[in-house]
């Protein structure tokens, strides 16, 4: 068997097992620090501590506040963390024994708060989140200035700038809101009153913030929140009881781009579509040009994180192709940024939003108007710096070029007009304006401007130009190369666009081909992890886990940068020991492992970490982790977009494999056991027969009595003694070797006690005679559910065993008993005994006792048999000596009706 | 009994048991035709047309369940089975099917020649009168009244229903689900603890030593015989 097969069913068993139901998330939600949030949220806490549940706290923040500080008494609490960071000691929640604790609710203040960098999370409501998908409730508060979707409203109102803050969805996952509100008179008398913060820290902003304004502002924001969130619950109340409503489904997008203005549009978008509550949808139009990636990539998830489609389609006419994606999708509104103020260059272009507006009559065109000074400019130059050094060889080939142009001009002069002169002399400047670069288009254009002016204007030999209409040319000369080169530089720059990403889809093509013809885990990293280390220039590493409760362990390594790994890529399974793993490494492995979610550097979980982590995941299972070294500020969503690819289709192969050879391993698993049954089924069938025939011929000699003397007698009555003791002996094998082999399979019925006994006593009907038999049912009825026929199995066994090991005349009891839930089966041997030691053997396979009579040789397997039978039923057999007897009892559950 | 001599059908494929059973019958006075296949057999049973058939279940051209099942879609002649399997379910199996006895290998020959004669018993009586008797007990069925050893028998309706329909079967081996059917009615097939019960009952009242029965016997897995 190949050493990789992964438990599949086991895996998907256990994760569908440990799929607990999520936790209910309480939020206690208002609109400014005092309304009362956490008092309201421990007395609610302490209700429940009262009905019974299991209430913690685990992060309260205090503020010196007394009347908060009375209520926590009496709550059991979780210590929190203490996290010591660049010499100040933080104190943080302490996720994991949060979940050690399994409380039916836990209590965690401030929602918002941001993490200490070394802690799992960076933020307290991914811890949050974490609890809940391990079943906990949670009990939480919040204000609605750290909303994400509010951030530059609340900016706009109170002029204070909100970090700290939770996406949206996070309010839309709450399962229970309870708004915190008080007057704002109130709340500014209980800020003076020193009861919200301690009085030597109530600053002067912070005054400024509680102004009887911003409080009736905030708190209006708050409200409507609330509102919204209720509304929603009606609408889908009425969704789930199929109320109909005619609404038109009305669907926003909003377009993005690279610049900080972006954010805002997205919020903005945001609120528009939560208010109409329709779906919303973020469009970013790749026109190749050169955007600032890093800032892209922050909106994309800012937009991902306030609950929006994030769509990227490609296409340089920006209005048009927004026009068409808004047409696919059924949008009804679509939100764009008109600037204030083109910038150079692009002076001939209508701004986006006027285009849509002529353009889009079907849609509501939002153009929100951006009044900051846009950065985009900056980029633009950035851009032209960045441009590569033209290769020395274009000016010089042009500069060539043109000498020979100018040289053969010269030469035929009185062949040719000035005209065709002025257009031979362009082809150089074309051919290199067509190389795209900017610079040594101009440089040849000047030269060849220069030569063509002096050799070839009038007055020849000078500068000078006596017509005027010359001058225009030598402009067209500028203009002709200026547009070509700059087209040129625009369709080289869209082609690199094109080329990279064909490459990377050839690439992610070649893989999942390579990947899905191969059979073993083995390969496909062996196929997959060049690829990944290669394409991203990081070190990499595999970490399998077979099974949910075992150890990941390294099982492939590979460096780019060594030459070790660079050819043969069998070295990357190899002398993986020497490979040292730090505890906080594996710390952040087995998180990953464990939630089935990316982490490390470049996430927003450990992102201390070292490595990035991602779960190779199907279908809940987890079959590995990919690890990659990289630094925080080297994730860009190329990156992650590659990464996601790779995985995913790593994780479908990995699927596809282990299910491929659990259904191989069932299938030999299947034929081994027709086959096993078959070769029982002919095995008795065959060794029957001839017994059944010298059983059935001797026993007609013993009938016929005529010609038998004394001695022949004698003889016939040996053979059919051996004859049966050999039937026995072989139903003894072929059982133990089923039971053993098989699952034993129960056809459970109800079974008379009595009846069991009487069969069994009818098989040994003539010996029986001479022992003191007795049959002892202390019950009103002895019927109780089992296999009888297996049962009956073990009493004739236990029996047998009880006569083969007696003497004439000693008394022998079957005795059946209830004793609560069991039912008790026993045979007592009077006149014996069974040393301790082999008390202990006797249920051991091929054990024998040496018996009383001489002849006793048993093959060892009855009460193996016994054994196998008693276990089958969940139940126990033991033996044991009593004084002057020895009795074997066996136990299995009663089960009733 | 020379000039009646019952017909059986043999259908065996072992050599050796076949001669045994060709011998040990044939001294019973029985006239035998033995064949080694259900094709074979299903040809004899319309020339020689006999009286009662020994299956074996075991049989090179399938089992012999749907060779019971076959017969019994034409004929009612008694079939007991011959199995070397001790495999109960599949004895139980052929018995709801329609065969009226078995005996598995290795078995004695005097067994068999009781079974055969049993089964033959039962196939006449079919047309008989009222009047039942096994052993010591008795049934009038007009009177519908038991006597054991010549004293009335006090039952409850359902014990007598029972002890009727084991008389009336007496000889035969019947499943839990025949009795259950016949005396229960459909949709009691399954409840064999009401049966345990009963036959608990059932055997206080009519054998000598209720731990040790002789009348109503029980067969492991399959179910009871009676007499």
């Amino acid at each position: 068997m190949n050493e990789d097969v992964l438990e599949t069913s086991d895996l998907v068993l256990q994760e569908i097992k440990n799929r607990r139901e999520t936790g209910e998330l309480t939020l206690f939600f208002g609109a400014l620090a005092g309304v009362g949030k956490t008092y309201t949220m421990l007395r609610n806490a302490k209700e429940l501590l009262q009905s019974g549940k299991r209430v913690l706290i685990g992060y309260v923040e205090m503020h010196g506040r007394a009347e908060t500080e009375r209520l926590t008494q009496g709550i059991p609490s979780i210590a929190p963390k203490k996290i010591v960071y660049r010499g100040s000691t933080l104190y943080e929640l302490d996720i994991d024994a949060i979940l050690e604790a399994k409380p039916d609710v836990v209590l965690i203040d401030e929602l918002a708060h941001s993490n200490a960098p070394t802690s799992r999370h960076q933020k307290r409501y991914q811890d949050v989140l974490e609890i809940l998908d391990n079943g906990i409730d949670v009990y939480s508060t919040m204000n609605v200035q750290h909303l994400e979707s509010l951030n530059d409203l609340v900016l706009q109102i109170t002029g204070v700038k909100v970090t700290e803050t939770v996406p949206d969805s996070i309010l839309e996952r709450v399962d229970k809101i309870q708004i915190i509100d008080i007057p704002p008179e109130k709340l500014v008398e209980r800020l003076k009153e020193g009861k919200i913060y301690k009085l030597q820290s109530v600053e002067k902003a912070l005054m400024n913030f509680f102004k009887l304004g911003n409080i009736n502002a905030l708190r209006e924001i708050a409200l409507k929140q609330a509102a919204g969130r209720v509304s929603k619950d009606v609408s889908e109340l009425y969704k789930e009881n199929k109320v109909e409503r005619w609404e038109a489904v009305e669907k926003v997008m909003v377009c993005i781009d690279g610049s900080e203005f972006s954010a805002n549009l997205i919020r903005y978008a945001k609120r528009l579509s939560s208010q109409m509550n329709a779906e919303w949808i973020a469009l970013y139009v790749d026109d190749f040009s050169t955007n600032n990636r890093e800032k892209l990539a922050k909106n994309i998830r800012l937009a991902e994180e306030l609950g929006a489609e994030v769509n990227t389609v490609s296409g340089q006419d920006v209005g048009e192709e927004i026009l068409k994606h808004a047409r696919t999708r059924f949008v009804t509104h679509i939100v764009v940024a008109k600037r204030k103020k083109n910038f150079i260059g692009k002076f001939w272009r209508m701004d986006i939003a006027d285009e849509l507006l002529n353009a889009g009559d079907e849609f509501c065109i939002i153009s929100y108007i951006n009044k900051t000074k846009e950065q985009k400019l900056e980029a633009y130059t950035l851009d032209e710096a960045k441009q590569e050094e033209a290769p020395l060889w274009h000016s010089l080939f042009g500069l060539g070029l043109l000498g020979v142009i100018t040289f053969g001009c010269i030469v035929f002069r009185n062949h040719l007009e000035l005209l065709n002169v002025a257009l031979l002399i362009l082809i150089p400047v074309l051919i290199v304006a067509s190389r795209g670069d900017m610079k040594t288009s101009m440089v040849i254009t000047f030269v060849g401007v220069g030569l063509f002016n002096y050799y070839f204007v009038p007055p020849v030999y000078t500068f000078v130009v006596s017509d005027i209409s010359h001058l225009w040319s030598f402009f067209i000369f500028f203009i002709v190369a200026y547009l070509i080169s700059s087209q040129a530089k625009k369709l080289k720059l869209i082609g690199e666009v094109i080329r990279e990403r064909e490459k990377r889809v050839r690439r992610l093509y070649k893989l999942s081909r390579r990947v899905t013809a191969v059979s073993e885990i083995k390969q496909v990293i062996k196929i997959a992890m060049p690829l990944i280390a290669e394409s991203l220039g990081k070190e990499t590493f595999f970490f399998l886990r077979k099974h949910v409760d075992e150890i990941p362990k390294l099982y492939a390594h590979y460096d780019p940068k060594s030459p070790l790994s660079s050819k043969k890529y069998d070295a990357m399974f190899e002398k993986l020991e020497a490979i040292f793993i730090s505890s906080s490494e594996k710390a952040v492995l087995d998180w990953c492992l464990d939630n089935g979610k990316i982490a490390g550097a470049g996430t927003d979980t450990f992102l201390a970490s070292d490595m990035l982590y991602i779960p190779i995941k199907s279908r809940e299972v987890v079959y590995g982790a990919l690890g990659i070294k990289i630094k925080q500020d080297e994730m860009n969503t190329e990156f992650k977009m590659f990464l996601d690819s790779v995985t995913s289709v790593m994780a479908v192969s990995f699927e596809r494999i282990s299910l491929s050879e659990k259904n191989s391993k069932n299938a030999i698993t299947l034929a081994r056991e027709e086959l096993k049954n078959a070769l029982y089924g002919s095995i008795s069938h065959d060794l029957r027969t001839p017994l059944a025939s010298i059983l059935g011929m001797v026993s007609m000699l013993k009938t016929d009595e005529t010609w038998l003397d004394e001695k022949k007698r004698v003889i016939i009555s040996q053979v059919i003694f051996s004859a049966k003791k050999m039937e026995r002996l072989m139903n003894n094998l072929l059982d133990s070797a089923r039971f053993e082999s098989h699952k034993v399979v129960l056809k459970k019925d109800w079974c008379d006690v009595a009846d069991i006994f009487s069969q069994a006593a009818r098989e040994f009907e003539d010996t029986l005679k001479e022992r003191n038999f007795n049959i002892k049912i202390e019950e009103e009825s002895g019927i109780f559910k089992a296999d009888c026929v297996l049962i009956e199995r073990v009493v004739v066994n236990l029996l047998e065993n009880a006569i083969k090991y007696s003497q004439h005349g000693s008394a022998i009891t079957l005795g059946f008993q209830k004793e609560g839930t069991w039912c008790k089966i026993f045979v007592l041997n009077e006149d014996s005994h069974i040393s301790e030691e082999d008390l202990k053997m006797v249920f051991e396979k091929f054990f024998r006792i040496k018996g009383i009579s001489d002849d006793i040789n048993g093959s060892g397997l009855g009460l193996f048999i016994c054994k196998k039978i008693v276990e089958a039923h969940e139940g126990r057999i033991w033996a044991r000596n009593l004084e002057n007897s020895v009795i074997f009892e066996f136990s299995i559950p009663n089960e009733e009706e | 009994m020379s000039q009646l001599k019952y017909k059986i059908l043999i259908i065996e494929d072992d050599k050796q048991i076949q001669k045994l059973l060709e011998v040990s019958l044939e001294e019973h006075a029985f006239l035998l035709k033995v064949c080694g296949t259900q094709k074979e057999g299903m040809s004899h049973m319309v020339q020689f047309n006999p009286d009662l058939i020994l299956l074996d279940l075991g049989l090179p051209d399938g089992n012999g369940r749907l060779f019971v099942q076959k017969i019994r879609e034409f004929s009612n002649i008694p079939i007991i089975i011959v199995s070397a399997r001790n495999s109960e379910q599949e004895i139980v199996d052929s018995l709801n099917l329609g065969a009226d006895d078995y005996v598995v290998k290795p078995f004695f020959t005097g067994e068999l020649v009781a079974r055969i004669n049993s089964a033959l018993r039962h196939a006449l009586k079919k047309e008989s009168t009222p009047l039942l008797k096994v052993g010591t007990l008795e049934l009038d069925l007009e009177k519908r009244e038991f006597k054991l050893n010549d004293d009335a028998l006090h039952l409850t309706p359902l014990e007598f229903s029972l002890l009727k329909f084991f008389m009336q079967n007496s000889g035969k081996a019947l499943t839990h689900a025949q009795i259950l059917k016949n005396v229960w009615g459909v949709g009691y097939q399954n409840d064999t603890k009401i049966l345990r019960v009963f036959v608990n009952q059932l055997r206080k009242k009519i054998e000598t030593d209720p731990n040790r029965p002789t009348l109503l016997i029980t067969i492991s897995g399959v179910g009871y015989r009676f007499g």
